[in-house]
């Protein structure tokens, strides 16, 4: 609601850069409501790099799980304890958060078909930036820097005020 | 579980004979609570008490030109009553948003009402709290996130878990009570108790052997109206704070304001302060702000729901701008 600014960057991949020989990038659009601190992803796009791909079909699918798993963790879920008993307050479906269907935005994905560097699997990389690239666009929208997850209303909210006060990261 | 009696009445005669004696009795309608509750072992009954069968499930018009709707009628079927949408459409705003489809078509209004307060606290055995006969309220130093910002200076910090509360006490309904040895009918705005050390073990003045038959609305006059909930996730999510709000206009001047808050409070909450900060004003976009800004001048927050203050601003001048037609966020 504050407009975003726009990034631009070159770069390429190096070797040593990805230890395990994938690598991928993923890009995220948010809006956030700033009277009420409230996130809203509306599009992902993961690029992802797993050398020769076996099955388009499966590669894909195996991305955008990792990229909803993520998003999942950016914003919702929030294992919350007692701090004097140790018990878990929200150990069910109705307050440990996870998104609906309705919370899952557009998600592009595009698998980097490599042949002939062989056959590297895809795996748990795609879960990897999704939260960052949240975070960040988070950030680029409002100047509110957040180094905590999730992005709850409470910790948006606070980040908001101190970006206004000119305060620290939250 | 515990193994307990089902009583399966067909008229309210014969349920409220069977809600008398017997230990601990429920009734059960949609069961989208009291099944839960049994399930997290917190409560026990020794006698269900099925309602569906014996309760009113529907709605029909009164001579005034109000609505009376029956307890058993489903959430869903509120939703989809022209007439309730078009004489009190803040009622319907707030029972569309209710739980998951699946709860709208299975509860009920009346379950809607009395269920049991939301509080992770309260929703686990483990943790026996006054409201479960314990000696403690977990959430004044806990994981108080959800929990009160307003009327939270007595034993238990819960906030009312009803989204149709909240309308019914602005549109001003009465709730007929009925019981073996006769019936009562109480102003919406009296049937929800703040606790205090003798109340803490329930939110509202149902005794043990009566039961909620009836939401009686008065004809509404000209209103404007206004509900807006806030909640993170698009469904299946408690709101953390919303607001019903119906005004009464002279030309541009508002001439009369009710201004009700849910989801911060252990009852539907009345702001006279942001009612006051209405009444004489002229309906705009300014006097919205001034009027969310009221409304939480007093609220008490806990150690973690501060936030809450905010967005109950927020979601004050929302409605209120939606009464106006002005376009919101």
């Amino acid at each position: 609601m504050l407009g975003a600014e726009p990034i631009s960057v070159d770069g390429q991949w190096e070797p040593g850069l990805s230890s395990v020989n994938t690598s991928g990038v993923q890009f995220a659009e948010v809006t956030v409501d700033i009277d009420t601190g409230i996130v809203k992803v509306k599009r992902i796009l993961a690029i992802q790099d797993c050398g020769l791909v076996l099955d388009k079909l499966t590669t894909e699918s195996q991305v955008y799980g990792g990229v909803i798993g993520s998003l999942n963790f950016a914003l919702f879920e929030n294992r919350l304890l007692d701090q004097r008993t140790g018990q878990m307050v929200n150990p069910n479906m109705e307050s440990y958060l996870l998104g609906s269907m309705a919370d899952i935005p557009e998600i592009d994905v595009v698998v980097v078909d490599q042949p002939e560097r062989g056959i590297i699997g895809v795996g748990e990389p795609p879960t990897v930036p999704t939260a960052s690239a949240i975070a960040n666009a988070v950030r680029n929208a409002t100047g509110a820097t957040i180094r905590s997850l999730p992005l709850h209303p409470d910790r948006v909210l606070a980040a908001l005020q101190q970006t206004k006060t000119g305060g620290a990261t939250v | 579980m515990k193994a307990f009696a089902y009583v399966n009445p067909t008229t309210e005669q014969a349920a409220v004979e069977a809600l008398r004696n017997g230990g601990i009795v429920r009734p059960l309608a949609g069961g989208q609570d009291l099944l839960a509750r049994m399930k997290d072992y917190i409560d026990q009954p020794d006698r269900i008490v099925n309602v569906k069968n014996a309760l009113d499930a529907t709605i029909s018009s009164t001579p005034d030109g109000g609505l009376r709707i029956g307890a058993a009628v489903k959430i869903i079927d509120l939703v989809e009553h022209a007439q309730t949408s078009t004489l009190y459409p803040a009622v319907t705003m707030a029972a569309k948003d209710v739980g998951s489809p699946q709860i709208r078509h299975q509860g009920t209004v009346g379950g809607n009402l009395n269920q049991r307060p939301r509080c992770w606290y309260f929703r686990q055995e483990e943790f026996l709290c006054f409201k479960k006969g314990g000696n403690r309220c977990f959430a004044v130093d806990g994981e108080n996130q959800y929990h009160s910002i307003f009327g939270n200076s007595g034993p238990s910090k819960i906030v009312h878990p009803s989204s149709l509360a909240v309308p019914f006490v602005a549109y001003q309904a009465r709730f007929r009570v009925a019981s073996a040895s006769g019936e009562r009918e109480i102003p919406a705005s009296k049937y929800f108790t703040l606790p205090t050390m003798e109340t803490v073990q329930q939110e509202n003045v149902l005794a043990a052997d009566e039961l909620l038959t009836h939401v009686i609305l008065p004809a509404p006059g000209n209103l404007k109206s206004g509900h807006y909930e806030i909640r993170f996730k698009e469904s299946r999510d408690w709101p953390m704070a919303f607001a019903t709000v119906l005004l009464t206009t002279t030309g541009t001047t508002i001439s009369a304001a009710r201004v009700v808050l849910g989801a911060v409070a252990p009852i539907p909450w009345r702001s006279d302060a942001a009612e006051r900060a209405l009444v004489g004003k002229s309906l705009t976009a300014q006097t919205a702000i001034a009027a969310g800004e009221a409304a939480v001048r007093d609220a008490r927050p806990l150690e973690k729901n501060g936030y809450k203050v905010q967005i109950t601003k927020t979601a004050v001048e929302r409605a209120i701008l939606q009464a106006a037609g002005i376009q919101t966020a």
